[in-house]
């Protein structure tokens, strides 16, 4: 089931980036984003509102991180923790 | 005959608050303007990012470096950190340098005041900025909850007539700054890395000058583009980004804009060097350009 959700996460974030950028297809989930250049300052900010709106947590400029943004796998790793977090603490 | 406009204008509650200050505050067109404009050579300066990103705890981009490489720039050209007031000039006490933050969502653009940017980490650059993003996407910066309370109290010709007078008693006495009120004319220099995804390849560009006299100069980077570049006579592909530096006529020479826009450039070039650059190294180079 986590899998499953996280592969989900993974491919919202693949959506929202490509709807971004214009890309399309499919993606490689462990590309370094920032290496690549895909990543700018506005697309981070964007890209905090959504997983913000659209998983239902908070993310405060601390998670601002190359650790937590460089990868799509990353970002989802994030969210899967912060969801947890969030329902251990409910 | 017809009449190409439609008859009413576009209310002002529909427009930007920093159009309104273009709006109200430009005056008759004098244009003391400079501006030059150059390359950088970013194979370093992508490699520097990469290796700060793959060691550092903060998300480092372009924009971040471009800020440190602005506020050492000024360190070494005071005569660069000045305004005028009315049919004088002054400089500034501090470096301080104004970035701005558009919020796709609003349609606005938030301002962030960096302090004493000659002093701050690269990290702390870093960190201030997304943390002024963070604030700018949920809409709770300084800038924003201004906004909001003038818009709320003020009807829209009312508050052209505030923004009109402020600009006036701005660029005509110098005036203490209320940090609330007025922070962005605490700094004379607004540093910009345009690079958004979807902006086409910058080839020119020239920055606008705020409308009160305190923004006398403007740094503007666009995206690092794949370019053909002639290295030991041969002619190879790689990685530049332009730079364009806007200046005061009233304030800076052709000379000295373009020995500032110099200094960025090798800042950028090689951004490790202001690891080991420090203010006193330069004294001499300053002395030269006060002469």
């Amino acid at each position: 089931m986590n899998m499953q959700q996280t592969e989900l996460i993974q491919r919202e974030l693949i959506e929202f980036l490509n709807s971004q950028t214009g890309a399309s297809g499919e993606c490689d989930v462990s590309m370094n984003l920032i290496e690549q250049g895909v990543l700018d300052s506005l697309l981070v900010t964007d890209l905090v509102l959504f997983v913000q709106n659209r998983f239902g947590i908070e993310l405060t400029p601390r998670d601002i991180s190359p650790g937590n943004l460089s990868s799509i796998e990353r970002m989802a790793r994030l969210i899967r923790q912060k969801q947890e977090r969030q329902g251990q603490a409910a | 005959m017809h009449w190409p406009l439609a008859r009413k204008p576009i209310p002002v509650s529909q427009l930007p608050f920093y159009n309104l200050h273009y709006l109200y505050g430009c005056r008759s067109p004098a244009d003391p303007t400079i501006v030059w404009g150059t390359d950088v050579p970013a194979s370093r300066l992508n490699d520097y990012v990469k290796n700060r990103n793959s060691n550092g705890k903060t998300l480092i981009s372009v924009a971040h470096v471009l800020a440190r490489a602005v506020g050492r720039a000024l360190q070494r050209h005071p005569r660069l950190n000045c305004r005028v007031v009315g049919r004088r000039i002054y400089e500034f006490r501090d470096i301080n340098l104004r970035m701005m933050t558009y919020n796709r969502h609003s349609n606005e653009v938030e301002v962030l005041l960096l302090r004493n940017v000659d002093a701050l980490s690269l990290e702390r650059i870093a960190r201030i900025i997304w943390k002024n993003q963070h604030r700018a996407a949920n809409g709770s910066t300084l800038d924003h909850e201004d906004k909001s309370w003038l818009r709320s109290r003020f009807p829209g010709p009312l508050l052209g007539w505030i923004i009109r007078a402020y600009l006036y008693l701005d660029s005509n006495f110098n005036l203490p700054k209320v940090d609330r009120i007025d922070r962005i004319a605490c700094s004379p220099v607004l540093v910009n890395y345009l690079a958004f995804s979807g902006a086409p390849p910058m080839r020119t560009y020239k920055p606008s000058s705020y409308p009160h006299e305190s923004s006398t100069l403007s740094v503007t980077m666009g995206r690092v583009e794949q370019t053909p570049v002639v290295r030991d006579g041969k002619v190879e592909v790689g990685p530049v980004a332009p730079l364009f530096v806007r200046a005061d006529h009233r304030i800076a020479s052709a000379y000295q804009l373009g020995r500032f826009a110099e200094t960025i450039r090798q800042f950028m070039t090689d951004p490790a060097q202001m690891e080991s650059n420090g203010a006193t190294e330069h004294r001499g180079e300053t002395g030269a350009d006060a002469a």
